[in-house]
Formats: structure tokens, sequence, C-alpha cells
């Protein structure tokens, strides 16, 4: 960790305005990146998360103890957050255990279709999957969580967990192909 | 996951890695305002927690002060509870038992004549205004004091009074004999309603007030405390800068970067010890005793290039005033104050630095060789469990007097301090 990092943390930690408030415009771009994937690119619903994110951030500033990055622990509370909303506005309730589907017979993602888009064609293909698949290919695609770590986060069951992201991935290849 | 799926999600996560979204200026706006109430919030619950603790206090002190723990026993009760049969005198001459006689003898004709009369009570008063000295509240009667007894027949109209007591009992202002603890003419009433109680076994005789703290634990004697205390409110949170000059690696220091003052942080101190209190009869007592505590404090540079944690061991002797003002069934309560005095008896600094070019680690032996003065002011609650063995907590308020020494501590850095202390009482 830098120097000027730790003077900013412990600006933090004693509570001083200015040094929250560089530690926002530090890490809020990304982090309101990491909302919009999660709520759909839906902005309004982005910045709440957004905000509760960061409250939390400042509020329990203090246990973090410096071992891993800073950026990774902010990460972590406010896709905690962005899951607590998940989970309060029931997006997984539709959320179903198809046992049939066969994962080796899905077609796999293009790679070079992914290497034509940009950013933010990428993060729009991801907002309009549906709620449930999307929390599901963000955690697992995006932040490398487990199916079992996924399971217990969304309180769902290990399999339905897999079967939403292979109804991801279906829904992605088809989408870029339409998008190429 | 196949090895293409694995490409997949990483060459996605390579695109998003530092992809970042605009973010307009309320959301900052939204950001400050939270943690504002947020902290309004902190400060209300803390202030609503210690408005409940206060309020429950007060008025648990105002039931007990509304209380008081007055048995009154019929003297035969009193009597056959506490015999006290060690300090019964056998030899009766001196009991003054002619007015019982003369009492006794016109209660016989009373119940004879028909009047019934259940309650033989027993009063002294002191004779004219003259009070000895000595006694518990208000006084005591003389030596000459005429013992009135009365026989109140149902319609409680004194019929008959009379006799001499040759011993001195104390007195309220209502003219009824209290038997206090330590009441020197117990022993001789007692015997004397003993004997008789022995002889007129169909007389009830009531109306006795006995005021006694009856803990045996907190009688007039010698206790000894174990204690142990913890400081609630001490995470020192100011942080003296010190001079790198007085550590153990400065010179090593020195060599490798420029000077940085250097801040501490102070954990909460812990205490144990053993006590020793006298207590007189009338609820007042003195305390004194030995006391360890230990302080503990981290240090580092604001670089983190040193860091170090120091320990301080001391020693202290309270003395303490204390005064039982209430008691409660098996609940005492009291309050006591005084000086203390603090020896840093040895203490230990370990530190160690880090930089670009070195590493170092060291320690060194400390101590502070001023005394440290406090003043202490606590109540106390204390529960007896069993006779003679009791429970107590005291919340107390320390107050460290500034010693001018050289080495940064929490009682230098926060002199005003609350402290939970806790432990077993035995008394003798």
């Amino acid at each position: 960790m830098s120097e000027q990092q730790q003077k900013l943390i412990d600006g933090c930690k004693r509570g001083e305005p200015k040094s929250q408030k560089s530690l926002y415009d530090a890490y809020a771009g990304k982090m309101m990146a990491v909302c919009m994937r999660y709520c759909g690119n839906d902005r309004d619903t982005a910045m709440d998360l957004l905000q509760d994110g960061f409250i939390k951030v400042f509020t329990y500033i203090d246990s973090y103890d410096g071992r891993g990055s800073l950026e990774g622990w902010i990460r972590r509370i406010v896709i905690n957050v962005a899951l607590d909303y998940v989970r309060t506005s029931d997006l997984l309730k539709n959320a179903e255990s198809i046992e049939a589907i066969n994962e080796t017979s899905v077609e796999n993602i293009d790679n070079s279709t992914i290497d034509k888009l940009s950013a933010e064609e990428l993060m729009e293909i991801i907002g309009e999957l549906p709620s449930g698949f999307r929390t599901v290919f963000n955690l697992f695609a995006i932040e490398g969580y487990s199916h079992k770590e996924i399971a217990e986060m969304l309180n769902i069951t290990e399999s339905t967990s897999r079967s939403q992201l292979t109804r991801a991935k279906q829904l992605l290849q088809k989408r870029l192909k339409d998008f190429i | 996951m196949s090895d293409k799926e694995r490409e997949t999600y990483s060459r996605i996560r390579e695109k998003l890695a530092n992809y970042e979204c605009e973010v307009p200026q309320s959301c900052w706006d939204g950001v400050e305002s939270g943690l504002r109430r947020k902290r309004r919030l902190i400060r209300h619950r803390r202030i609503a927690r210690w408005s409940a603790a206060i309020a429950a206090a007060t008025i648990f002190g105002v039931l007990l002060l509304f209380n008081n723990n007055d048995r009154t026993l019929p003297v035969a009760q009193y009597v056959a509870e506490n015999g006290n049969a060690d300090n019964t005198k056998t030899d009766t001459t001196n009991i003054g038992f002619n007015g019982f006689e003369s009492v006794v003898a016109k209660y016989d004709d009373m119940a004879d004549n028909g009047h019934v009369s259940d309650k033989l009570s027993i009063k002294a008063k002191p004779e004219g205004n003259a009070y000895t000295e000595g006694g518990l509240n208000t006084g005591s009667a003389s030596s000459n004091a005429v013992a009135e007894l009365k026989v109140e027949d149902n319609g409680n109209k004194t019929v008959a009074n009379g006799g001499n007591m040759e011993k001195a009992y104390y007195a309220d202002n209502r003219n009824t004999a209290v038997m206090n603890t330590g009441d020197t003419c117990k022993a001789e009433f007692n015997e004397m309603l003993k004997l008789y109680k022995e002889s007129k076994p169909d007389v009830q005789i009531a109306g006795y007030e006995r005021k006694n703290y009856s803990n045996s634990a907190y009688d007039n004697g010698i206790s000894i405390s174990l204690v142990a205390a913890n400081a609630l409110n001490a995470n020192g949170r100011r942080n003296r800068d010190l001079s790198q000059n007085n550590m153990p690696l400065h010179e090593e220091l020195k060599l490798y970067s420029n000077e940085e003052q250097l801040k501490f942080k102070h954990k909460m101190p812990i205490s144990a010890g053993i006590t020793v209190e006298k207590r007189w009869k009338n609820n007042w007592g003195i305390e004194s005793g030995v006391m360890y505590t230990l302080l503990r404090s981290t240090y580092s540079t604001e670089s983190n290039t040193q860091q170090g944690e120091q320990e301080l061991h001391y020693v202290g002797i309270p003395v303490n005033v204390t005064y039982r003002f209430a008691q409660l069934k098996m609940f005492g309560f009291y309050a006591a104050a005084g000086p203390k005095i603090d020896f840093n008896v040895s203490g230990k600094r370990t530190e160690s630095v880090q930089n670009n070019l070195a590493k170092s680690n060291a320690s060194e032996n400390i101590r502070d060789k001023k005394p440290q003065f406090s003043m202490q002011m606590k109540v106390g609650v204390a529960c007896s469990i069993v006779k003679h063995l009791e429970l107590y907590v005291e919340p107390s308020l320390a107050y460290y007097i500034d010693n001018k020494g050289d080495i940064p501590n929490l009682w230098e850095e926060r002199p005003l301090n609350f402290v939970l202390q806790f432990g077993l009482r035995t008394g003798f």
C-alpha cells in the first residue's frame, strides 16, 4: 500500500471529510460501474446503491486492516449492498433449477466477439440479462465466486446457480451474435 | 469449467476491470448527508443509553431511600433468633426486674377482671431531657432512666406503668427502645426479656424496632476483598507526539530516515488487587490495599517505518473512606472516595523498524520513577451470597493528576477514567 493511500485511509478513519471525499473520488467511477452491472443499467438505482455502499465504507473503515487491496475491500462492500438490493427486491423469485440442461451442450461464448466489443457495449449486453441470470453471471464470471458461494449468498441451491449461469451464457451468446 | 470458458470470463473481466461510469455530484451529497445522519444516530443512541442508565439508577436509589430495611420483630422472636447466648449474663442481680413485676401483677388483675390485653409494650424514656453521650441516632437514656412498662388493653390505653432500669438504653424521639447493632445494653435487655418471657409464656411482647444492617459481611469488623477492574472508556484517542530520540532504535533510524514524531494509541487498562477495610458500627469505614494495573500502548510513526508496543506495570495503594447508606434485603449500597498512589515498578518497549534499506527489532526496559497520584470516587452495591461472603460491583470515577512523567500513557492523556470494579469480600 502506498504512503499516500495509507494517509488517505488514516484520514478516513479519523473522519476527515477531505480524506473521505478523496477516497470517494478515487473509486466512485469504478464502483458505479459495478452497481450498474447489478441493477441492469438503471442509473437511479445504481446511484442509490453507490451512496449506500460508500456510507458503509466510511462507517466500517476502521475494520480495514490493510490486508488485501483497498479497491477489493470497497468492491466487496458495494457488491454486498447490491446483493441486499437484489434479495430484498425479490428479483430471484423466478429462479428455477433446470436439472435437464446439459451444460456441455451449451455453446460457449465466442471470444473473438468479446474482443470486438467496447466496455460500454459489453455492459449494455450484460445489463439486458434478466436479473437472476445477470446476478449469477456477475458473481461467477466477473467476481469469481463459486456456485457454492453464490448459492449461500443468494439463498438458492447450487444447481439453481448453475442453471442460471447456463441460461445467462445462452442469452449472452445469442445477444452477442445479434450485436455483431 | 473448460479452458475456453475460463478464457472467455478472463477477457470479460479484463475489459471491465478499469471501466468507470460517470457519477453525478448529487451522489456525493447523498453520501455526506448519510454520514451526518449516522453520526447523529450514534450520538443519540449514546445519549439514550446513558439517560436510561442514569434514570434506572435514580429510580432505584429513590426506591431504596423509601424502603429502609427496618425489621420490626416481636422481641420474643428477636431473642429466639439472636439469642446472643455467649453474651448472656447469668447473673441477674443487676437487671431491674422490679418494674416488670409490678406491671405483670397489674396485667394479671386486668385479665381477671375481664380486660383482655394481648400486648405488653416495653418502652424506655429519658429522665427529663438528659441524654448521655453515645447512642446511634437520637441519643441515649441516662443511666437513671425510667423504663415505662405499659400494659395496653384492646383500647390501646395505658393502664399501668412503672419500673426502673438500671442500665442505659438507646431511645429515639418516640421513647421507644431501639436495639442497634453494637448496643452495649442489648445483652442485658435480651436476658431480661428472655427471663420474663419464660415466666410468662402467654404474653406476647411486641413493639420493638430493630435497625440493623444485617449483612454479616459488613458488620462492625474487618473485610478483605479480591478486586478486578477495567477502565471502560479508556481507549486514548488523543495521540501524543514524542520524539524518536527516546526510542530503542533511534540510532539506526537516524541512519536511514528523517526524524518523525511518534503517535501513541492506548489500550484499556486492567487492574486486580486485594483490599482490606475496617468498618465501624456507624456505617463508616476506611479501606486500603494493593492494586496492580497494566497499561498497554502501541505507537508508530506516520510513515509506519517505526512501530512499537509499550507495557507499563503499576502497583498502587488506594485509601478510601467508605459509608454504607442503605440496605435492601441482601443488597447493601455504599459510597467511597479517596486518594490513590501508583508506582511504575517496571515497563518494556518492543519495536521494529523497517524501510527500503533495513529492518531491525529491539526492546528496552523503561520505568517512570515519578509516583502517579489520583483521586477515586465510587458507589458500590454488594450482594450477600452466603454468610460472611459478598459479591460486589463498584462503578467509579478516577482522576489522574499529571505527574509530568516522560513516558506517554493513558493516565496522562485521558486523566478522567470511568472504571468498573468487582470483587469478593469476606468479613470477620
